[in-house]
C-alpha cells in the first residue's frame, strides 16, 4: 500500500472538517476524490501532506506512520503536493520554478528537468519565460512539473483543471495518466467529477467530511445513487 | 560652461551619491519586507551601527589604511559588514523570530522594530555619546578635481575619494546581488520565498536558511551604506535615522519586495532631492540678456529650500501611492 490514511479527523480550528475519512491508494494508481463543496476534499490532501495536523487517525506512507512528520520532510519522503491556487512562483522563470521543485535534491537533476520538458513540451520553449505570464494551462503544467521534480511516489493534485479551457483539461488529464503510468500514485481532487472518475482506479465520494462511497471509478459512474447526487443527471 | 559644471557637481554627483546610499539601505528594507512581510524600521540604525563598528575597527587597526592607500574606514568595511550581519541575525533571533513563531500579525513586527530602533539609538549614545566623529582625524580625505577640457571652463568637477569608493562599492554590490539572486540555489530560493512563501514550504525550501541569508545580505549592505555615508560626511548617532524616510520612499517607489526597484527608487529619490534644492538662478543668469528687462532673477531660486529637503521623498511617496501604489516595478501589496 502506497498511502493508507485511516479515520482522519482534521480541521482549521473549531469544528473539524474531516470526521473520519479513509483513503487508500496503490502505487501507479489514480485516486479521485469527488463530492460537493465543503465536503472536505482539499482538506484531505492537506492532511495527507501534513499542512494541517490530524486530531485523530493516522497517515501511513509505504507502511510507515508519518502522521507527525512536518510537510517539508514529507517532500523528502516522496510526497509532492500541488495546491489549487497560487501553485507557481509567478515572478520566477519556468526553469527556476522547476529548480525550486528540486530544491531538496542535492544530486544533478538535469534528467528530471528534461523529463518534465518531454511530459510538457510547451514548457521547453518557454523555459526562460516568467511563469506568471503563461496561459492558464501552461501555468498548471509548471505547477505539476514543479511537484514532479522530486520524483515523488505520491502526487497530490488539488483541482488541477479548474478554470482551464476544455482543450487544456484534456491535456492535463492525459498527463495525469502518463504520470501514473510511471508508477506514481496520483490522488486528485476534482470538481469535474464525471471526467475524473473516468480515469480513476479508485474514486472516493465524500460528503460532510465522511466517506460516502469508495469504489472503482467505473462502478461509481454506473452507480445510480452517485450519479443522481454527485454527477448531475 | 561653469554653470554646467556647477550643475554636474550639485545635481548629478550629489544626487548619485545620496541615491547610492538610499539604494544600499532600500535594498535591505525591500528584501526584508519581501521575505518577512514587515517594514523594518530599525534598518537605518543598522546602517549607523555598521559605521560605528567600522570606527571601532579603524581605531584598532589604524595602520592598515595608509598601507592600502585607502581610508582606513573603508579598508575595515568587510569586518564592519560581518559584525553588522551578525547583529542583524542576533536581532532577528532575539526579537523578531520569537514573535513570528507565535504567528502574530506583521504590524506587531513593525512595532517591535521601532522598539529595536530606540534601543540601538540608546545604546550607541550610551557608549559613543552624541558628538560628531570623523574617520579622517589622522588621515587626509583625498579630493579629486577633474579639469574639464573646455576653454570657457574655469571650475573643476569635484569628487572625494569616499564618493568614488561609494560608487564602486554600490556597483559591485548590485552586480554581486544580481548574480546571487539569479544564479545560486539559495538566491533563487530567496526570490521564490518572497514570491510565494507557502509554495516555498511545500517545495521543501528551508525557510530558516532563507531568512538568515536575508539578514546577512541586508546587514552587509546596510553596513556598506552606513560606513560610506559616514566617510562622506561624518559619523553621529542619528546619521542614518535622518534618512530613514527617503530609504522607505525609495523601497516603496521601486515596488516593495523588488531589489532592482529599490536601486532605481534610491537613485530617483536622490536625484529628485538634488534637483529640488538646486539653485536654478545660476543656470538662468547667463541668459539674463535674452529675458525681458522686467524679469528680475532672484539670487536663490530653488524648488524647496535645503532645510526642507525632507519634503521631497514625502511628495514622491504620496505621488506614487496615489497613482501607482505598487511602485514602478509592481511590488507586493501589503
Amino acid at each position: 500500500m502506497l498511502i493508507n490514511a485511516t479515520k482522519m479527523v482534521a480541521g482549521y480550528g473549531g469544528e473539524p472538517v474531516l470526521n473520519g475519512v479513509d483513503i487508500e491508494l496503490e502505487a501507479g494508481q489514480i485516486g479521485v476524490i469527488v463530492g460537493p463543496n465543503g465536503a472536505g476534499k482539499s482538506t484531505v490532501l492537506k492532511s495527507i501532506f501534513g499542512l494541517i495536523g490530524l486530531q485523530q487517525g493516522k497517515v501511513e506512507f509505504e507502511g510507515e506512520d508519518i502522521s507527525d512528520v512536518p510537510p517539508n520532510r514529507r517532500v523528502g519522503l516522496g510526497i509532492a503536493y500541488v495546491p489549487q491556487e497560487m501553485n507557481i512562483f509567478q515572478t520566477l522563470t519556468v526553469q527556476e520554478n522547476l529548480e525550486m521543485g528540486a530544491y531538496i535534491r542535492r544530486d544533478v537533476y538535469t534528467s528530471a528537468m528534461e523529463r518534465m520538458f518531454d511530459l510538457f513540451p510547451p514548457l521547453k520553449q518557454k523555459r526562460n519565460s516568467i511563469a506568471g505570464n503563461l496561459s492558464g494551462g501552461q501555468r498548471q503544467m509548471v505547477a505539476i512539473g514543479r511537484a514532479l521534480m522530486v520524483d515523488p511516489r505520491l502526487l497530490l493534485l488539488d483541482e488541477p483543471t479548474v478554470g482551464l479551457s476544455p482543450a487544456f483539461v484534456h491535456d492535463i488529464i492525459d498527463r495525469i495518466i502518463a504520470v501514473a503510468r510511471s508508477n506514481v500514485g496520483v490522488l486528485v481532487v476534482e470538481q469535474n467529477a464525471r471526467r475524473a472518475l473516468e480515469i480513476a482506479d479508485t474514486g472516493f465520494v465524500l460528503a460532510g467530511g465522511r466517506n460516502l462511497y469508495t469504489d472503482t471509478g467505473e462502478n461509481l459512474l454506473n452507480n445510480p445513487a452517485v450519479a443522481k447526487s454527485f454527477l448531475g443527471r | 560652461m561653469n554653470e554646467l559644471i556647477f550643475f554636474i557637481n550639485k545635481v548629478v554627483l550629489s544626487g548619485a551619491i545620496i541615491g547610492c546610499i538610499y539604494a544600499l539601505g532600500a535594498i535591505g528594507v525591500t528584501l526584508i519586507f519581501g521575505i518577512l512581510r514587515f517594514a523594518h524600521f530599525a534598518h537605518a540604525d543598522l546602517m549607523t551601527t555598521g559605521a560605528f563598528f567600522a570606527l571601532i575597527f579603524a581605531s584598532l587597526l589604524s595602520g592598515v589604511g595608509p598601507i592600502a592607500g585607502l581610508p582606513t574606514g573603508f579598508v575595515v568595511l568587510p569586518l564592519a559588514a560581518a559584525a553588522t550581519a551578525l547583529l542583524a541575525i542576533g536581532l532577528d533571533r532575539m526579537f523578531y523570530r520569537p514573535l513570528r513563531a507565535r504567528n502574530i500579525k506583521p504590524i506587531l513586527l513593525l512595532v517591535a522594530s521601532l522598539g529595536v530602533t530606540l534601543m540601538i539609538q540608546g545604546i550607541t549614545r550610551l557608549f559613543a555619546g552624541t558628538s560628531i566623529r570623523t574617520f579622517f582625524a589622522s588621515e587626509k580625505k583625498d579630493i579629486f578635481r577633474i579639469d574639464v577640457p573646455f576653454d570657457l571652463a574655469t571650475r573643476n568637477i569635484v569628487i572625494t575619494e569616499p564618493q568614488v569608493l561609494l560608487f564602486i562599492t554600490t556597483i559591485v554590490s548590485i552586480v554581486c546581488l544580481h548574480q546571487f539572486l539569479t544564479r545560486t540555489r539559495l538566491g533563487k530560493a530567496m526570490r521564490a520565498m518572497a514570491d510565494n512563501a507557502d509554495l516555498a514550504i511545500i517545495s521543501g525550501i528551508n525557510t530558516d536558511t532563507v531568512v538568515t541569508a536575508t539578514w546577512i545580505i541586508a546587514g552587509v549592505l546596510a553596513a556598506a551604506g552606513g560606513v560610506l555615508l559616514a566617510l562622506d560626511v561624518a559619523l553621529k548617532p542619528d546619521l542614518s535615522f535622518n534618512i530613514l524616510l527617503p530609504i522607505f520612499a525609495a523601497a516603496i517607489v521601486g515596488g516593495v519586495g523588488r531589489p532592482y526597484g529599490a536601486i532605481a527608487g534610491g537613485l530617483l529619490v536622490g536625484f529628485s532631492e538634488a534637483l529640488a534644492v538646486f539653485n536654478w538662478s545660476l543656470l538662468i543668469r547667463p541668459f539674463a540678456d535674452f529675458l525681458p528687462a522686467w524679469i528680475e532673477i532672484p539670487t536663490r531660486l530653488s524648488i524647496v529650500p535645503t532645510e526642507y529637503k525632507l519634503v521631497v521623498p514625502f511628495v514622491i511617496l504620496i505621488a506614487v501611492l496615489l497613482w501607482r501604489p505598487t511602485g514602478i516595478f509592481r511590488g507586493q501589496i501589503t
